[in-house]
């Protein structure tokens, strides 16, 4: 809900012909500011945890932001009908890096793999009637 | 395709950062990484533009910032780490149906036929995905 909250607010935000990354760069800001507290008290006590802790989620926010950048670039070039669905089957490939690579953790069957399928097509139906 | 390999693997990353660190310090960690990589490409291209903004522009960004990540992504992180990436990645991608309800009501935007349809598949998708056994 909160991301789809959020959705809507970017977008009436770029009708305003605001610049994307713009407005992604102030809003990571403001979250830090509203996330300072609670994440440094947080901090304070994971400050053993072992690094890679830290190298993970480091990445996870890299790849983030530089799948948000790539993607307002992609945007420029080509149209969204051809953009949306590709970015938008992201949940099948988190899905399957899991399966390859986290077996251990978390056991990915056929009614999972189903259930993102019909989840991941839905959303690329939606997206593409309301282009 | 880039970009979507890319978000692929945000959860991917959290479910192993977040098995050993709380959610708290794993959404900080993952924003100050995300806005050196964002401010890389946006401060050099858009500063004047940043500068320029409404107050009421940067109301609606403190709002944004809010909603998105103070609250999106900690819940995001959240469920990745008590109920999995495969059961809470596909529960997060259904943002879009939130998005078309709130644009129904605050926007009055009324969903199409092909929307609705799409909801259905969702809805269906996500039982599947909530009902399996743990």
């Amino acid at each position: 809900m909160s991301y789809g909250c959020s959705q809507v607010i970017g977008r009436g935000l770029i009708v305003l012909s605001l610049p994307p990354l713009a407005i992604s760069f102030l809003s990571v800001v403001a979250g830090i500011g509203f996330f300072s507290v609670s994440g440094l008290q947080s901090l304070k006590l994971d400050r053993k945890a072992p690094y890679k802790a830290f190298i993970f989620m480091a990445l996870a926010g890299a790849c983030g932001s530089a799948a948000s950048a790539i993607t307002f670039i992609a945007l420029k070039s080509a149209p969204v009908a051809t953009i949306s669905p590709v970015v938008g089957a992201s949940p099948l490939i988190s899905v399957l890096l899991v399966h390859c690579f986290l077996k251990r953790f978390e056991r990915v069957t056929f009614r999972l793999w189903v259930g993102a399928i019909m989840v991941v097509a839905g959303v690329i139906l939606i997206t593409l009637s309301n282009i | 395709m880039v970009a979507a390999i890319g978000f692929g693997f945000v959860p991917f990353f959290a479910r192993l950062g977040l098995m050993y660190i709380r959610v708290n310090t794993g959404v900080l960690i993952s924003m100050l990484a995300g806005l050196g990589v964002i401010g890389v490409f946006a401060v050099p291209l858009h500063i004047d533009d940043m500068l320029g903004f409404s107050a009421v522009t940067f109301c609606w960004i403190l709002i944004l910032g809010f909603v998105n990540y103070r609250m999106g992504r900690f819940f995001n992180y959240t469920s990745v780490r008590l109920i999995g990436v495969g059961r809470a990645t596909p529960l997060v991608a259904t943002s879009p149906i939130w998005a078309s309800l709130a644009a129904l009501v605050f926007l009055h935007e009324v969903p199409s036929l092909a929307t609705l349809i799409g909801v259905g598949v969702v809805v269906g998708g996500v039982g599947l995905i909530v009902s399996e056994r743990s």
